[in-house]
C-alpha cells in the first residue's frame, strides 16, 4: 500500500518530465593548485565562461590558451582532482537577482549568506560583465545625494550619477562616511548596495547591525567576499555588486553603490593573475588594473529618460598607505572617478571629524549637485576655509593681528568647529542649511568656541518648532523665500538670546 | 616566441612526410629525430606520435570515438552506432574504442574529442533527480 502511494507521489512530481540524451562539451583537469584550475580540451569555450566540476564547484575561464584553459573556481577547489571532468555551461558569467534581494546578505555569486533561505519572487538573470552605458544614453548629473555630512555636502557635494572615491589611510573613517550616507538615504527615493570586498567578517556583521537598527536593510543589500572568501569570489564582488545596482537601475530607479574597499580588490585580482601565469607589471599588479577599476566605476552613470532614466552613483573607497595618494591604484582611481574626498589621519587625532582635507577634496560636479538653499551658504564656504588655513599658521607667530586677519581666524575656527559631526548622525539637509546660514551671514560670530557644538544642536531642534515654513521650503523646494529667511533671521536671534542667558 | 609543443612538431612531421614516398619519408623521419635530439624534445616523442597519429586520422577523415556501454555491443548496435555517427560527424570511418563500464547502467556515453553524448541510463536518472530536487 505504501509504495503505492509513493509511486503516485513520484508520478505526479515528476510530472511530464521526459529525459533525454545530452550533448555537452568537456575537458579535463590537468592541474589544481590554489584556486586555479588548468584542463585541457573545451576548445570552444568563451571567455568568462562558467564551467561545472564534478564536485558541484563553479568556475569562471580566464585564460584561453591553446590545448588548455585557465579557470578559477568560485568556491572549494579542495574537491578537485587531476582528471576530474570539466563541462562548460554555455553561459557567460551572471547572476540571479529579483527585487527580493533588497535587505538580504549575499554573495559574489547573489547566493543568500544571511541564513534566511533563498531569495523568493521573480530572478532574472543579469550578466556580471556588460558594457557601460554609451554617451548618448547619459544625462548630465544635476540631482543631489544627500549624505548627511555636513563637510560633505557643504564642500564636496555628490550628485546622482557621479563616482566619488573615498581615499584615507586606515582607520580615518572611510567605511564610516559610507555607512552614514547609506542611513541618510532614508526616505531619498534611493536603493543602496553595499559591497564587501576582502572585510573581516566581525567588521560586515558590525555594519550590517548598525544598518538594520537605523532601518537602513528596506532599501539596502550587502554583496560580501569576505577575507577568507577565495580571490576569484573577492574579484568578483564589486561587479555581481554593479549588475544588482543595474538591475534596479533598469526599473528607472537611483541606485548608491558602496565598494569597501578597491584596494583589497585590486591584491585580490593581483593574485588570480599571478596564479594564471600572466606577466607582473608596476607593484606586480597586472598590465589590466586599470582596465579591472575603469570598466566597473563606468557603469555608474545617470541615464536620460529615453533610455529608462535612473542612475548609479559609487563611491569607490581606497586605502593608501602612509597617505601615499600616487601610489599605483590611488593614481589610477583617482584619474577615473569624478572627484575624492580625501581623509586625513592628522585632522583625525586632532578631533575635526570626519577627518576631510577640504583643501585636496574634489567633486567635479560642484554645485550642480546642491539645491540652491545650499549653494548660497556654502557658496563661499570653501574659500573661506582656504583662506583661514593659510592664515592659521601665521597666527601661531604675533599676536597682534589687524581686525580682518582676526575676524577671518574667528570665523574659519567656527567653521571647522561646525563642520566636526559624529559618527552614525546624518543631518537633514535643511537641518544643514539652517545651520550654515548662521555661520556664513555671522550671526555665530559672537558665540564662544567652545560652545558651537551645543549652539548648533539646539539652534536645529529650536528651529523644528518655530521655523517651520523655512524648513519646509528648504525641504520641499530647494530654496527659502523672503518670508522663510526673516522667520530664520528671526529665529537664531531668539534662539541666540536664549541660548546665552 | 611561440612554445614548441608535440602538436606543433607532429604538423611539422605531417607536412614533410605528406604525399612523399617512403624512401623520402625515411629520411625525413631521420632528419626529425635529430631535430628533437638537439631540441632536447626527445621524451616527448610518445606525445609527437600520438599527435601525428590523429593529424593522419583527422586527414582520412576517421574519427576515433570512446563509447562507454554496460556489456558488450552486438554487432548490430556497432553497426547502428557507426551509420549514425558517421552522419553526424560528417566522417568516412569511424573508428570504435569499446569501454566496459558497469556503473551506467545502460545505455551508451559515446566522447569524440572534448564532446560527450550521454545516453546512459545513470544520466538520465540524474535528470530526473535535478527535476525532483528543484
Amino acid at each position: 500500500m505504501q509504495k503505492n502511494i509513493i509511486l503516485e507521489q513520484l508520478k505526479k512530481e515528476l510530472g511530464d518530465f521526459k529525459a533525454h540524451h545530452t550533448k555537452e562539451r568537456v575537458g579535463a583537469v590537468l592541474e589544481v593548485f590554489d584556486g586555479v584550475v588548468r584542463a585541457s580540451g573545451l576548445s570552444d569555450l568563451k571567455m568568462s565562461e562558467m564551467v561545472t566540476f564534478p564536485n558541484g564547484a563553479v568556475g569562471v575561464a580566464l585564460n584561453l590558451e591553446e590545448g588548455s584553459v585557465g579557470i578559477i573556481v568560485l568556491g572549494d577547489y579542495l574537491g578537485i582532482k587531476e582528471g576530474d571532468e570539466v563541462k562548460s555551461t554555455g553561459n557567460i558569467l551572471e547572476l540571479p537577482v529579483g527585487d527580493e534581494i533588497i535587505g538580504r546578505v549575499v554573495n559574489a555569486i547573489a547566493s543568500p549568506i544571511d541564513g534566511r533561505g533563498t531569495i523568493a519572487g521573480e530572478l532574472k538573470s543579469y550578466p556580471i560583465e556588460r558594457v557601460a552605458p554609451g554617451v548618448i544614453t547619459r544625462k548630465s548629473v544635476d540631482q543631489p545625494v544627500q549624505t548627511g555630512i555636513k563637510a560633505i555636502d557643504a564642500l564636496i557635494p555628490i550628485g546622482r550619477g557621479q563616482r566619488e572615491l573615498i581615499i584615507g589611510d586606515r582607520q580615518t573613517g572611510k567605511t564610516a562616511i559610507a555607512v552614514d550616507t547609506i542611513l541618510n538615504q532614508k526616505g531619498q527615493n534611493m536603493i543602496c548596495v553595499y559591497v564587501a570586498i576582502g572585510q573581516k567578517d566581525s567588521k560586515l556583521r558590525k555594519i550590517e547591525t548598525r544598518l538594520r537598527e537605523g532601518g537602513a536593510m528596506d532599501y539596502t543589500v550587502i554583496v560580501s567576499a569576505g577575507a577568507s572568501d577565495p580571490a576569484a569570489l573577492q574579484y568578483l564582488a564589486p561587479y555581481a555588486g554593479v549588475s544588482v545596482a543595474e538591475y534596479f537601475m533598469d526599473q528607472g530607479k537611483d541606485v548608491l553603490i558602496i565598494y569597501d574597499d578597491l584596494s583589497k580588490h585590486a591584491v585580490a585580482y593581483r593574485e588570480i593573475s599571478l596564479l594564471l601565469r600572466r606577466p607582473p607589471g608596476r607593484e606586480a599588479y597586472p598590465g589590466d588594473v586599470f582596465y579591472l577599476h575603469s570598466r566597473l566605476l563606468e557603469r555608474a552613470c545617470r541615464r536620460n529618460s529615453d533610455y529608462g532614466g535612473g542612475s548609479i552613483t559609487a563611491l569607490p573607497i581606497i586605502e593608501t598607505q602612509a597617505g601615499d595618494i600616487s601610489a599605483y591604484i590611488p593614481t589610477n582611481v583617482i584619474s577615473i572617478t569624478d572627484g575624492q574626498i580625501f581623509l586625513e589621519t592628522d585632522l583625525f587625532y586632532k578631533g575635526i571629524r570626519p577627518a576631510v582635507n577640504v583643501g585636496f577634496s574634489v567633486s567635479r560636479v560642484g554645485s550642480s549637485a546642491q539645491i540652491k538653499a545650499m549653494k548660497k551658504v556654502a557658496g563661499t564656504l570653501k574659500l573661506d576655509l582656504a583662506q583661514f588655513r593659510e592664515l592659521e599658521a601665521f597666527s601661531q607667530f604675533g599676536s597682534d593681528l589687524d581686525e580682518a586677519t582676526k575676524k577671518t581666524l574667528d570665523r574659519g575656527r567656527r567653521a571647522v568647529e561646525l563642520l566636526k559631526q559624529p559618527q552614525y548622525s546624518p543631518v537633514l539637509v535643511e537641518n544643514q542649511v539652517v545651520v550654515l546660514y548662521a555661520l556664513t551671514r555671522g550671526l555665530i560670530d559672537d558665540i564662544a568656541l567652545d560652545k558651537i557644538k551645543e549652539f548648533e544642536s539646539g539652534i536645529v531642534d529650536y528651529a523644528q518648532t518655530h521655523a517651520k515654513k523655512f524648513l519646509s521650503e528648504v525641504r520641499e523646494k530647494g530654496m527659502w523665500s523672503d518670508e522663510g529667511e526673516a522667520e530664520i533671521k528671526k529665529v537664531i536671534e531668539e534662539y541666540k538670546g536664549v541660548f546665552k542667558k | 616566441m611561440k612554445k614548441i609543443t608535440p602538436t606543433t612538431l607532429a604538423e611539422l612531421l605531417f607536412t614533410e612526410t605528406h604525399e612523399k614516398s617512403e624512401a623520402e619519408s625515411q629520411k625525413i623521419v631521420k632528419s626529425f629525430v635529430a631535430l628533437l635530439a638537439k631540441k632536447r624534445m626527445l621524451e616527448k616523442g610518445n606525445l609527437v606520435v600520438e599527435a601525428y597519429r590523429q593529424l593522419i586520422q583527422q586527414e582520412k577523415g576517421i574519427v576515433e570515438v570512446t563509447a562507454t556501454v554496460h556489456e558488450h555491443m552486438s554487432t548490430h548496435t556497432k553497426d547502428t552506432v557507426t551509420t549514425i555517427l558517421k552522419k553526424e560527424l560528417h566522417a568516412k570511418d569511424i573508428l570504435i574504442n569499446e569501454k566496459i563500464d558497469h556503473s551506467i547502467l545502460g545505455g551508451i556515453k559515446i566522447k569524440y574529442g572534448d564532446i560527450v553524448i550521454d545516453s546512459t541510463l545513470l544520466g538520465r536518472l540524474k535528470q530526473m533527480k535535478a527535476t525532483l530536487f528543484k
